[in-house]
């Protein structure tokens, strides 16, 4: 499961969605995400629904792929949906052990895990096709009005860049930590919380030991190569193409055709 | 004795190809041998050791401790991971407890041993490792690389495990740290007369302890034999497998080269003063 | 030729408790000559680290003075000019390496160094031509051996094309074959470009092929000068902290029969021809 998670894992790729300029993808992802979470019809959420299943066909991931890497969340989005499905929304705290599913109750579950599935898949779409350093670029760019407070931009870019291309690395090596505990015979899963804890915190004591060890040797490494957050020029050209401009308008388009689904189809 | 019949090993890559990690190997290692594992990095010596204590079960084949198949025939896998002891690469990467008494200490707490054993089972080992009493209060990270590896070490020994197995236990370290923590290890063969398995890519250093080799060149097995049969082998063979040979080796390989009757790869230090010596005394002259 | 490193009677002190000072490394003075391969040796622990951070001028000494291409490393005015000039290589291939894919690693310090962008491409090509990865522009670095992530360290540092190139035993984390290929390579890039190199190693057949090995032994500088000289002394062998060669030790042996044998062949051909030699002096 540690190896399938999908936070970090740019995929090399040359699909359209690769094509396209970060800052447009970030605000598909903020638009769809906004779209998901405000609107409560069943009709717009299919199309916002349908619109995610679109961006990630462009991204030419597989269906397995996607599962794969998200099969922990999808299983929290199913348990929840089956968890409102059980018990009705009015549902007081004290009952007297009577569950029933109304037509209701299915549509509000339904809705939900559509939300949920809307949200992984444009999320996932995004963070395949989008590298690090692109995004990181995209958040230099968005928080450099905050220069005039003393907060260096490039400093916040940096960190996302770091972070995200050492997730799997750390993953990896929490892996082998686990392994190496667990020949040790530490129990993970054990009645005996404490036990449990006990070898929880054999793996997390030396993963974070490791990472302010790595964080000391890659400031070092940073400072070597002239890192001062001050002037510098940029290595990626972000220009916005006839294809962000084409995706923006589908997302207008969306955007509209969600309000008016939601004034006019009252489902 | 620990015995291993056709094991294969098969991972899904990115792109779900399956790639053989392992396969068909077979080897065994009797009480209180040496077995030396070879092999560049890729070969598949990782996959293979993490089979053998049973952190990852084969495709094919099966791991055989004192008759019992480790996957069928243990009440759990702890109780395998107790029997064969397994030091990963970088052990020190592991230590988390506030003192090295506890960090070792922590697989017999584990085990559910006494605190009057799990004493004298720390101190024994901790002194068969060089890690001096003084240390023992002390964090392990405030110890020095090299005591950080062996404290790791100790660990997987205090269980005393049938089968010690470790994977490159000198990476990283200088001569004088690798020579010191091998003959902490041969001593401790020794002394316990339990099996060992060492993993290496270095030829020089496993050669002289071990009573068998076994040689892995992308996932397969290429040489299982005595340590001697290796000398037999050419250099440029040797150099084929990312076995870079040694230097003595190579000036030994240009001075057969000349027409003197040597063995085909001369491995250590040693085996070329003896090869020196009966060249010169073959002459029947010395100065 | 020019010096282009100096150090005068520098001392390197870390404060352990409130006054107590321990020295790391104690009044080191010594040149190092322009496009000069120096190696720089002594066991775990005896300052070679240290050693390599003050010539990068990424840590200031506590006393004496450092001059890097003639600039003082402890006037703040000159950090950046020194780290333009200085590129350094540690140790762990994986904590140096930032980026998602190779082309914006290199980039990433020709960003720094206000490079056009015009310009980058050309220069991340060469660098990466130079480092025997030609065409691995938009490769993942997750994807890399080791070996290859050092590569690629060093392909980052020479993209920025510095005077001194540093390495703290950049190759203890790999396994033989990559040693030999980044070694290779550093003689490749001496030749070539010229580059003054330090590399910290405790693989004595590196050392040997420098122009000056660095013996630090308890934090001082206890030799500086040809490797043959200091690999062929016979009290210098003796030193716990220093490993003789396979080659020397061989010669040792020979020695110790009684022949007559020139210590100093400590490469594997010159050792070879000793060997034989002394063989073919017995045949007659």
């Amino acid at each position: 499961m540690i190896k399938n998670i999908s936070i970090g894992k740019y995929i090399e790729g040359n699909s359209k969605m690769h094509q396209l300029d970060a800052r447009t993808k970030i605000i598909l992802w903020l638009v769809f995400t906004l779209l998901a979470f405000l609107t409560h019809s069943f009709i717009s959420l299919s199309l916002i629904l349908i619109s995610c299943v679109f961006m990630m066909k462009l991204s030419d991931i597989s269906a397995l792929k996607f599962l794969k890497s998200n099969s922990l969340i999808i299983i929290l989005s199913l348990f929840t949906t089956l968890l409102n499905l059980v018990f009705e929304a009015e549902a007081k705290l004290i009952t007297s052990g009577k569950f029933y599913i109304t037509s209701k109750t299915m549509k509000v579950s339904f809705i939900i895990f559509i939300k949920f599935i809307s949200l992984i898949l444009t999320t996932s779409a995004v963070m395949f096709t989008t590298s690090a350093n692109e995004i990181s670029y995209v958040v230099e760019k968005t928080f450099m009005p905050l220069s005039c407070i003393g907060i260096n931009s490039r400093d916040i870019a940096l960190t996302i860049t770091i972070t995200l291309r050492f997730i799997p690395t750390v993953l990896e090596e929490a892996k082998k930590i686990v392994n190496a505990q667990l020949s040790r015979g530490a129990r993970f899963k054990n009645k005996n919380i404490f036990k449990t804890f006990k070898a929880c915190l054999s793996v997390f004591i030396p993963l974070l030991v490791s990472s302010f060890s790595r964080a000391e040797c890659l400031a070092t490494a940073l400072e070597a190569r002239c890192y001062s957050g001050e002037a510098h020029t940029s290595f990626k050209e972000f220009k916005f193409k006839k294809k962000d401009f084409i995706a923006l308008l589908l997302a207008l388009l969306l955007i509209l055709g969600v309000i008016g689904c939601n004034l006019w189809i009252k489902i | 004795m620990i015995e291993a019949r056709n094991l294969s090993y098969t991972y899904e890559s990115e792109n779900n190809f399956k790639t053989s990690a392992v396969e068909n190997i077979s080897f065994s290692v009797n009480n209180g041998e040496i077995l030396g594992i070879l092999g560049k990095t890729g070969s598949g010596k990782s996959t293979l050791v993490q089979m053998l204590n049973g952190l990852l079960k084969p495709l094919s084949g099966e791991i055989i401790l004192n008759g019992k198949n480790i996957t069928t025939d243990f009440k759990n896998k702890y109780e395998v991971f107790s029997k064969i002891g397994l030091v990963f690469q970088y052990p020190e990467h592991q230590l988390f407890e506030s003192t090295v008494f506890d960090d070792i200490a922590f697989g017999l707490k584990n085990q559910g041993l006494e605190k009057p054993e799990i004493h004298s089972r720390v101190i024994k080992i901790a002194n068969m490792l060089g890690l001096n009493e003084n240390l023992l209060s002390r964090s392990p990270l405030s110890l020095s690389g090299g005591e950080k590896r062996r404290c790791a070490i100790a660990g997987v020994m205090a269980l005393k495990p049938d089968v010690l197995i470790l994977d490159e236990p000198t990476a990283g370290m200088d001569l004088i740290g690798k020579n010191f923590l091998l003959k902490c290890l041969l001593d401790y063969h020794s002394q316990e007369k339990r099996s060992i398995i060492l993993i290496s890519h270095s030829v020089e250093e496993i050669i002289e302890v071990s009573s068998k080799i076994l040689v892995l060149d992308k996932g397969k097995s290429v040489y299982y034999g005595s340590p001697g049969g290796l000398f037999k082998k050419d250099i440029k063979y040797l150099e084929s497998l990312g076995l870079n040979p040694a230097q003595i080796t190579q000036v030994m390989s240009l001075v057969k080269a000349e027409g003197y009757d040597i063995p085909e790869s001369v491995l250590t230090v040693n085996q070329a003063q003896k090869e020196i010596l009966k060249l010169l005394e073959k002459d029947g002259a010395t100065a | 030729m020019e010096k282009i490193i100096e150090f005068k009677n520098v001392d390197y002190a870390v404060e352990e408790q409130k006054n107590k000072k321990h020295f790391i490394l104690k009044n080191i003075t010594l040149e190092i000559k322009k496009g000069e391969l120096v190696c720089v040796i002594g066991l775990n622990g005896c300052g070679k680290s240290t050693f390599a951070k003050l010539l990068s001028g990424l840590i200031s000494p506590t006393s004496g003075l450092i001059n890097i291409c003639g600039l003082n490393t402890q006037n703040p005015d000159h950090s950046y000019q020194i780290r333009k000039k200085v590129g350094i290589i540690f140790q762990n291939p994986d904590n140096q390496i930032i980026a998602s894919t190779i082309e914006e690693e290199i980039a990433f310090g020709l960003e720094n160094l206000c490079i056009p962008r015009e310009k980058m491409k050309a220069r991340i090509k060469s660098s990466l031509c130079a480092v025997g990865m030609e065409g691995f522009e938009k490769k993942l670095t997750s994807t890399l051996s080791g070996g290859q992530k050092q590569r690629l360290n060093i392909a980052s540092v020479l993209a920025m094309q510095p005077e001194i190139i540093v390495l703290d035993e950049p190759t203890s984390m790999l396994d033989s074959v990559s040693r030999k290929n980044i070694l290779d390579l550093l003689l490749k890039i001496k030749s070539i470009h010229k580059t003054t190199i330090v590399l910290v190693t405790h693989f004595m057949e590196e050392a040997v092929l420098s122009n000056k090995v660095l013996f630090i032994e308890d934090r001082k500088v206890n030799f500086l000068g040809n490797p043959y000289e200091l690999f062929s002394d016979e009290v210098f062998l003796k030193t716990p902290s220093l490993t003789p060669m396979q080659s020397s030790q061989i010669l040792s042996f020979i020695k110790s029969l009684g022949y007559k044998v020139s210590m100093k062949a400590l490469k594997t051909k010159d050792c070879a021809n000793e060997i034989i030699k002394i063989l073919e002096n017995h045949k007659k």
